[in-house]
C-alpha cells in the first residue's frame, strides 16, 4: 500500500497533535487547581479560634479585628493584642486561651495557615470593595457559621470577573449603588 | 515497537516528568514567584524596627 | 549449536590446522594431542563463537531494565506531586503587638533632613510596614520645596547596601576585625586621654559641618580633650568665592541671588543647575524666567565656559572659552562698564571681540550680551563657578557692582555657614603635624581623606599617627589605613539638626532603628565625652533635644511650650524664624589691582565634580553609577572629554587612551569627544578610580585627584599640560550610540531663496523628523502657531475608542527641564527596577524606563543641545499592543498601556514595535546577573516598593505611569466617597523634577493644567505622523536666542 501524506497525518501528526493538546490541558490543570479547587480548603490552624463563637454568637463585627480593611489593600489577620483586649481576663483557663497567651508573651508571633489567597501577580485592594459595600460575606462566605474557616469560594480570575461584570445579580443587596467593578487588566494585574 | 513510535513516546514522557519535576521545584506559586522569599527564612538577621521617638506626618503635603 | 553459523558474515574463517606434530607450546592436554573437538577449535579461532552473536531482542522479555527505570521515575514523580496538600498557601503571621502607627498597605512618611552629604535637604521618607522605600523632597521645607537631588534620591540604596558597615572593628595583625563597641570606646578614650595628656594633637578631620548641635558637640570635645583641633574639607567647596566675597566687602558670605527676578544671567563657567550652590533652588528660581504662558517675559541666559556641562545646555547663548580666558571676558566687561561710568578698570586683558573671533562664537553673541547688560540694570546678573579662583570671584563681584546687579542679592536671607571649611593650609599643615608624629589620635568623621587627599593622607602619613579612627558608612581607602573602623549609621537612622541658611534650621529624626550594630556618628562621639558605661542609643537624641530646648527654642519667641513645639518641628520637619543677615555689598576697588591675566600654556584641565558621584562619594551606588551622565551619557566611568578639533590633532577617537601630563603627574585617560567644547582643553570627572570601595563601585573609571596641587589656576582648573595619545583602547559604555545612523543619508533638503543664499534645511533627522521641535523666542512672539503651520492631520480609517471619563495623559515642558536627571532615578527607585552593569549596558539593555535623550543641533564644533525625557507613551494606538501573541499588553479604559506581567512569554515583538523603544526586556535576573547577585541580597529586598510587582527573568517591562499611584489614588476617592481627580495623582518622576516639568492628569478634564498644555501651541508629540496617537505631549523650548543652532546659520 502506498504510504501518502494523509496516510502520513492521520496516523502520526494528528495523534501528536491531540496528545499534545491533552497534555497540556492536562499539565495547566493541575497546576492551577489551588486556586480553582481552593474551594474546600479548610485547615487546622494552631489555636482553635472559632469565628462562629465570636462573630456569630458574640455579634462582634469583622472590622473589630480586622482593623484597617477599610483602608488599606490588606485586610490582615488581626494581632495577638488584639485578641488579648479580651483574654487577658475572658476564658482564660481553657487550653487554646493558654496558647495564645504562650504565644503573646513569648513574643513569637501566631503561625495562621493561610486559607484565601489571591495569587501573587493580582493585587486585590480590600478597601475599594468594602468601600463600594461590600459584605465579607460576599466572598469569604458565612465566616460567622464556621468553627474552622473554609474557603468557599475558587479565587480565581473568572468569579472575580463575574461579579465585577454583574455586581447587581451577584450582590442584590446593594441594588443601585453599586457600578460595574474594573474589567481593565491593570486594576489588578500591575 | 517500531521506532518512531518509541521516539514519540520518549519524547513526550521526558516531557512530562521534566514539567513535572520543575512545578515541584519551585515554590509553591509557580507562575510569579521570582526572588525566592522563603517565607520562614526571610529577614532572620534584619529586624525592622521603627523608633518609637519618631514623629510620623499626619499628611503627605 | 544451530547451523546458522556460515551465514554470519562476522565468523572469520580462519584455518583450522590439524597437524602431525607436536607443538613445542601448548595450553592442553587437548592442544598437545590434538583432541580437540571442531566446536573447541572454532571458539578458540573465534572470540564471539555461533551462540553469542545470536541475540534477538525481540525474543527477549519485553520488560527491560531501561523500560523499568523511565517507568519507575516517572510514577514517583505523579506519586510525589500527589503527596502535598496542592491547596497548602503558607502560614499568614500578624504581629504580636502591632506598633499603632502602622497599618499594612498604607504608607506613612517622616520628615527629616540629609546631613552626610553636607547638603541639608529637607526630605520626607516613605516608609512601608517600618521600612524606609523612598526618600523624597519635603514640601514644608523652605529651600527646596519639595524637591530632592538624584543623590538624595539614590541615598535609599545606601541604606541597604549590602556592603556596609555592620559592626565597629579594630586592626588586628595588619587586618581588621569585627569586635564590640565596648571595647573600642575603652581603648579609644584611653588614646584620647593619652594624647590630650601628653600634649599631642587630636585632630576631628570631617565634611562641611551643618548640624549646630553637632558643632556644640565638638566644643563639649575640645573642652573634654583640649588639645582637639576641627579640620573640615570637602573636594569640592566655595572657599574661594567665600574669600573674594570677604576680600571685596568684608562680609562672611556671599549674597544669595533672586535668579528668579533676573532677566539676564552671564554666567562664567557655574554649573549652578546642576552642581554649583543649592541646585534644586537655583532651578525652581531659574525656570520662573522660561514659563511659555510668559513669553514676553524670557530670561536670557549666557554662559561661558570651556567644558560643556548641564547648565551649558541651557543655555540661550553658549561661548565656548578655554579657562584662561574667563578672566578676559569679565576684566572687558568691566572694562566696558567701568569706563563709562568713570570708575577703574583692568588693564592687559583681551578684548571680548577677539575672543569672539577666536573662538567663533554666533556674530551677535557679544554685541547682545553687552546690550542686554546695559538696558537690564538692576535685573541682570553674573555668577562665578565656585571652581574659578579667588581672583576671578573679585572680577565677578566689580562687574556686578558695575552692572548694577546688587538689586538681585537677597537682603534677607543668606547662606548660613555653622562652621567654615578650613582652607588648604590649615589642612596641609594638619598633614605636615601628622608625619612628624605630633598628631596622636586621628579621627575621621564619615569623610575619606586618602582618597582626597592621597599625597597628605598616605599611608606612610597615617601611620605616623598613634591611633587613626575611621567613622564611615562603608569601607574606604581612609579606612584601610585605620587603626579603628566604625560602622555608623545612614542619615535616615540618625538624629540630628541642619542649619543652611538664615531663619531655617531642619530636624532630622531616625524613621528606622539602626539594621545593625552601628552608632550614630554624633553618639560615638558624645560617648567619648560622656562615661563609657551610660550609653543608650537614645543619647544624642536627649542631647539635641536638650540643645533645642536651651540654645535655639528660647530665641524663636514661640507660645507653645518645648515639648509641643519639639514634636512639631519634628512632624514638619523644618522651623522657619526671622533672623536678619546683613550682607555688606560695598565693593572694595582696590582689590582688582592685583588681578592679571592668565596665560595658557599648552592644555587646560579641568577637574569636573559629576553630578552623580560627586566627590566619590556614591562610587559604590548601583542607581547613580548607571544613570547617564547628562552630556557625554557615559555610565559606570569617567572619561577625558575633549573637543572635536582638538582630538583630530591628537588623533584619537572614542575610547582611545590619552596620557595627561600635569606638573609631572601623568595619568591615562580614555578620549570622549564631546562636541562644543573649547579647543585643547580636557575636562575629566573626579571621584572616580575607587579601590576599596564595594563590588559595584571597585575600578570603576580613573583616579584624577593626584592632579590636585596648588599649581593650578583654582584647585580644580589647571593649564600648561601636556597630552599624547598612547595608543591603547577601553571601552567606554554610553547609552547614546556614539555612531548613530547615518546622518548625512537622513538629511533634510537644502532650501535656499531666489539669490542662493541658505535659509534652512539641511537639519539632522532630529529635527527633521519632528523629534525635537523647537522655535525662538522671538520666532515664538510674531507667529504663535509657527508649530502648527508645517503639520499635516494625521487621520485613521478605523473607529477610534472613545474616552469618556479618565483619560490619563503626561505633558513635559522642555522649557522647565533641564536635562537633570531626577526623574530617571526617581522611577527607578519607585519602580524596583535593577541595575545591570556596564557590560550590560554596553548592549543597550539598561533598564530604565524614563530616559533623557540627547540631540545636537548645528556643527560639531559649536553644537547647541536638546533634551527630550522619554518614556511610554501609552499610545491610543499602540503600535505594541497589536503584535503580543498572548495578548500581556492591553490598552484600559482609563487611557493607560497595561503590562500584565504574568502573561508574557518574552517574545520580544512589542518592544520591537515600539517606535520609541521605551520598553526593555528582562534578558536576566538582572540583580542575579550583577556582581555576583550583588543587589539579590536579603537587606536590598526589604527596599522593594511592595506595591510594584519584581520582574521575573523573560518578561517586558515598561513605564506604567506608575499605576500603583493612580490605584491608591483611586482607594482614597472611593474612601472619601468622591470622584477621582486628574490632580490626586503625582507620577514618581513628576514629584522628582525640581522644574516642576512633568504634568500629568486627566486629559479630559478641561479645567485641568494638563489639557491646557496638551492643546497649547506649542504642544507636539514625536512621531506622531505614525499615527500611534502618544499621549506625552512635549512641549517646545522656547530659545531666547536668534537662531537655532541651524548649520545654515553660521558665518
Amino acid at each position: 500500500m502506498k504510504k501518502s501524506v494523509l496516510d502520513y497525518g492521520l496516523r502520526v501528526r494528528l495523534p501528536i497533535t491531540i496528545m499534545v493538546i491533552l497534555i497540556s490541558y492536562a499539565i495547566t490543570f493541575y497546576v492551577s487547581r489551588s486556586e480553582r479547587d481552593g474551594v474546600g480548603y479548610k485547615p487546622d490552624q494552631p489555636i482553635n479560634f472559632s469565628h462562629k463563637l465570636h462573630a456569630g454568637e458574640m455579634g462582634i463585627d469583622c472590622q473589630y479585628c480586622h482593623v484597617g480593611v477599610e483602608k488599606s489593600r490588606h485586610a490582615v489577620v488581626p494581632q495577638a493584642s488584639t485578641c488579648m483586649n479580651c483574654h487577658t481576663m475572658a476564658k482564660t483557663d481553657s487550653p487554646e486561651i493558654k496558647k495564645l497567651t504562650n504565644y503573646y508573651e513569648s513574643g513569637e508571633a501566631i503561625p495562621w495557615k493561610r486559607v484565601h489567597q489571591v495569587p501573587e501577580y493580582a493585587y486585590f485592594n480590600h478597601s475599594a470593595h468594602v468601600n463600594a459595600g461590600i459584605d465579607c460575606a460576599s466572598c469569604h462566605g458565612d465566616i460567622a457559621s464556621m468553627e474552622k474557616v473554609e474557603q468557599v469560594h475558587a479565587f480565581n480570575m473568572a468569579n472575580c470577573l463575574s461579579c465585577h461584570r454583574a455586581p447587581h445579580e451577584k450582590m442584590p443587596y446593594l441594588a443601585d449603588e453599586i457600578k460595574k467593578g474594573p474589567e481593565d487588566c491593570s486594576a489588578c494585574h500591575r | 515497537m517500531e521506532n518512531s513510535k518509541r521516539k514519540f513516546f520518549k519524547l513526550f514522557g521526558a516531557g512530562a516528568v521534566g514539567v513535572t519535576l520543575t512545578s515541584l521545584a519551585s515554590p509553591k506559586k509557580i507562575i510569579a514567584n521570582v526572588s525566592d522569599l522563603d517565607n520562614k527564612k526571610s529577614n532572620s538577621n534584619l529586624e525592622v524596627k521603627i523608633h518609637p521617638q519618631s514623629v510620623k506626618r499626619t499628611k503627605k503635603g | 549449536m544451530n547451523n546458522s553459523v556460515d551465514k554470519n558474515k562476522n565468523q572469520i574463517d580462519l584455518p583450522v590446522v590439524k597437524s602431525d606434530s607436536k607443538p613445542s607450546v601448548w595450553r592442553s592436554l587437548d592442544e598437545y594431542d590434538n583432541t580437540n573437538s571442531d566446536n573447541q577449535l572454532k571458539v578458540k579461532a573465534n572470540e564471539f563463537a555461533d551462540g553469542a552473536e545470536n541475540f534477538d531482542i525481540s525474543s527477549k522479555s519485553k520488560f527491560s531494565r531501561r523500560k523499568f527505570m523511565a517507568l519507575m521515575s516517572a510514577s514517583s514523580a505523579m506519586a510525589m506531586a500527589a503527596c502535598t496538600d496542592y491547596r497548602d498557601k503558607g502560614e499568614i503571621v500578624p504581629y504580636i503587638d502591632k506598633p499603632e502607627e502602622v497599618i499594612p498597605g498604607i504608607p506613612n512618611f517622616y520628615a527629616s533632613t540629609l546631613i552626610s552629604d553636607g547638603s541639608g535637604q529637607g526630605v520626607l521618607v516613605k516608609t512601608r510596614e517600618g521600612r524606609p522605600i523612598l526618600i523624597e523632597g519635603n514640601p514644608q521645607h523652605p529651600i527646596s520645596k519639595g524637591k530632592l537631588d538624584s543623590n538624595g534620591i539614590a541615598r535609599l540604596l545606601d541604606m541597604y547596601d549590602p556592603n556596609r558597615l555592620q559592626n565597629p572593628r579594630k586592626l588586628q595583625e595588619s587586618k581588621l576585625v569585627d569586635t564590640d563597641w565596648g571595647t573600642v570606646d575603652k581603648e579609644i578614650i584611653q588614646s584620647l586621654n593619652s594624647a590630650s595628656s601628653s600634649g599631642k594633637e587630636i585632630a576631628l578631620f570631617t565634611g562641611k559641618i551643618i548640624s549646630p548641635t553637632f558643632a556644640k558637640l565638638i566644643e563639649d570635645f575640645k573642652a573634654k580633650y583640649p588639645t582637639t583641633k576641627v579640620y573640615s574639607h570637602e573636594l569640592f567647596n566655595d572657599n574661594n568665592k567665600q574669600e573674594a566675597w570677604n576680600k571685596s566687602t568684608g562680609g562672611t558670605t556671599y549674597p544669595l541671588i533672586h535668579l528668579d527676578k533676573a532677566s539676564i544671567i552671564l554666567s562664567i563657567d557655574s554649573d549652578f543647575l546642576g552642581t554649583d550652590g543649592n541646585v534644586n533652588e537655583n532651578i525652581r528660581q531659574f525656570v520662573v524666567n522660561r514659563d511659555f504662558e510668559n513669553p514676553a517675559n524670557f530670561s536670557r541666559f549666557y554662559q561661558v565656559e570651556g567644558s560643556y556641562t548641564l547648565t551649558g545646555s541651557n543655555a540661550d547663548y553658549r561661548l565656548r572659552l578655554t579657562p584662561e580666558n574667563y578672566l578676559d571676558v569679565i576684566a572687558s566687561l568691566v572694562n566696558h562698564f567701568a569706563a563709562k561710568q568713570g570708575k577703574q578698570t583692568m588693564s592687559g586683558f583681551k578684548s571680548l571681540e577677539a575672543l569672539a573671533k577666536e573662538n567663533h562664537w554666533k556674530h551677535e553673541a557679544v554685541s547682545k550680551l553687552i546690550n542686554d547688560l546695559e538696558s537690564n540694570r538692576g535685573k541682570a546678573i553674573v555668577i562665578g563657578g565656585k571652581q574659578l579662583s579667588v581672583d576671578h570671584h573679585i572680577a565677578i563681584n566689580y562687574l556686578n557692582e558695575l552692572i548694577g546687579a546688587n538689586e538681585l542679592y537677597n537682603k534677607s536671607e543668606s547662606d548660613y555657614n555653622v562652621i567654615s571649611l578650613s582652607n588648604d593650609k590649615e589642612i596641609s599643615s594638619l598633614a605636615s603635624r601628622m608625619k612628624s608624629g605630633n598628631v596622636g589620635v586621628l579621627i575621621n568623621i564619615d569623610k575619606n581623606p586618602t582618597y582626597h587627599l592621597p599625597k597628605l593622607f598616605s599611608k606612610e602619613n597615617l601611620s605616623k599617627v598613634k591611633t587613626v579612627v575611621s567613622l564611615n558608612e562603608f569601607e574606604n581607602e581612609t579606612t584601610n589605613n585605620s587603626n579603628y573602623v566604625l560602622g555608623i549609621n545612614h542619615d535616615i537612622e540618625s538624629w540630628g539638626d541642619a542649619k543652611i541658611r538664615t531663619g531655617v534650621i531642619s530636624t532630622q529624626q531616625p524613621v528606622i532603628a539602626p539594621l545593625y550594630n552601628t552608632r550614630q556618628k554624633e553618639a560615638i562621639l558624645l560617648n567619648w565625652i560622656n562615661n563609657v558605661e551610660n550609653y543608650s542609643e537614645d543619647v544624642y537624641h536627649k542631647y539635641l533635644q536638650s540643645n533645642w530646648e536651651t540654645n535655639i527654642y528660647p530665641s524663636l519667641n514661640r507660645s507653645v511650650p518645648f515639648k509641643e513645639f519639639w514634636f512639631a518641628t519634628l512632624h514638619d520637619g523644618v522651623t522657619t524664624f526671622n533672623e536678619t543677615s546683613i550682607v555688606p555689598t560695598e565693593f572694595d576697588v582696590s582689590t582688582v589691582n592685583s588681578i592679571k591675566p592668565t596665560k595658557k600654556s599648552n592644555y587646560s584641565v579641568i577637574l569636573q565634580e559629576n553630578y552623580f558621584i560627586r566627590d566619590g562619594r556614591y562610587a559604590g551606588n548601583g542607581f547613580l553609577q548607571e544613570s547617564a551622565h547628562p552630556i557625554t551619557k557615559v555610565t559606570w566611568d569617567n572619561c577625558a572629554m575633549v573637543s572635536p578639533a582638538t582630538s583630530k590633532e591628537l588623533g584619537v577617537e572614542i575610547g582611545d587612551m590619552l596620557e595627561v601630563t600635569l606638573n609631572g603627574v601623568a595619568i591615562e585617560l580614555p578620549t570622549l569627544i564631546q562636541p562644543g567644547m573649547a579647543e585643547k582643553v580636557i575636562a575629566v570627572d573626579l571621584g572616580y578610580g575607587r579601590t576599596n570601595s564595594s563590588p559595584i563601585g571597585n575600578g570603576v573609571g580613573f583616579d584624577v585627584t593626584p592632579f590636585m596641587s596648588e599649581k593650578g589656576i583654582s584647585n580644580w582648573i589647571y593649564t600648561g599640560a601636556s597630552v599624547k595619545s598612547t595608543g591603547n583602547k577601553y571601552e567606554l559604555v554610553s547609552t547614546q550610540e556614539h555612531h548613530a545612523l547615518d546622518d548625512e543619508f537622513l538629511r533634510t533638503q537644502v532650501r535656499k531663496d531666489e539669490k542662493g543664499n541658505v535659509i534652512g534645511g539641511d537639519e539632522t533627522f532630529a529635527r527633521a523628523r519632528g523629534i525635537i521641535q523647537e522655535s525662538t523666542v522671538e520666532g515664538y512672539l510674531k507667529n504663535p502657531r509657527i508649530l502648527k503651520e508645517h503639520t499635516h492631520k494625521v487621520f485613521s480609517i478605523t473607529k477610534d475608542f472613545e474616552y469618556n471619563n479618565m483619560k490619563w495623559a503626561m505633558s513635559i515642558d522642555m522649557n522647565k527641564c533641564i536635562g537633570c536627571n531626577a526623574c530617571s532615578i526617581a522611577c527607578y527607585v519607585e519602580n524596583n527596577i535593577p541595575v545591570v552593569g556596564k557590560e550590560e549596558v554596553g548592549y543597550g539593555r539598561e533598564m530604565g524606563w524614563m530616559r533623557i535623550d540627547r540631540y545636537f543641533a548645528g556643527t560639531p564644533d559649536d553644537p547647541i543641545m536638546s533634551n527630550q525625557p522619554m518614556l511610554c507613551q501609552h499610545c491610543d494606538n499602540a503600535p505594541c499592543e497589536n503584535v503580543c501573541p498572548v495578548v500581556a499588553t492591553t490598552h484600559s479604559q482609563d487611557g493607560l498601556n497595561q503590562m500584565v506581567y504574568n502573561r508574557c512569554v518574552g517574545t520580544r515583538y512589542c518592544a520591537n514595535n515600539c517606535p520609541y523603544k521605551v520598553r526593555r526586556f528582562n534578558f536576566y535576573d538582572f540583580r542575579d546577573n550583577l556582581a555576583n547577585g550583588y543587589y539579590k541580597t536579603e537587606s536590598t529586598k526589604i527596599m522593594m516598593n511592595p506595591e510594584v510587582t519584581i520582574r521575573a527573568r523573560g518578561v517586558m517591562e515598561k513605564c506604567t505611569f506608575c499605576v500603583q499611584r493612580i490605584s491608591e489614588a483611586k482607594q482614597k476617592a472611593k474612601e472619601e466617597g468622591r470622584a477621582l481627580k486628574g490632580s490626586d495623582v503625582t507620577t514618581a518622576c513628576q514629584d522628582a523634577c525640581p522644574a516642576n516639568a512633568i504634568e500629568f492628569g486627566n486629559a479630559n478634564d478641561k479645567d485641568s493644567r494638563l489639557a491646557m498644555m496638551r492643546d497649547h501651541n506649542l504642544g507636539y508629540h514625536v512621531l506622531d505622523y505614525l499615527n500611534v496617537k502618544p499621549n506625552v505631549t512635549y512641549l517646545a523650548k522656547l530659545r531666547n536666542s536668534d537662531s537655532l543652532g541651524v548649520k545654515s546659520e553660521h558665518h
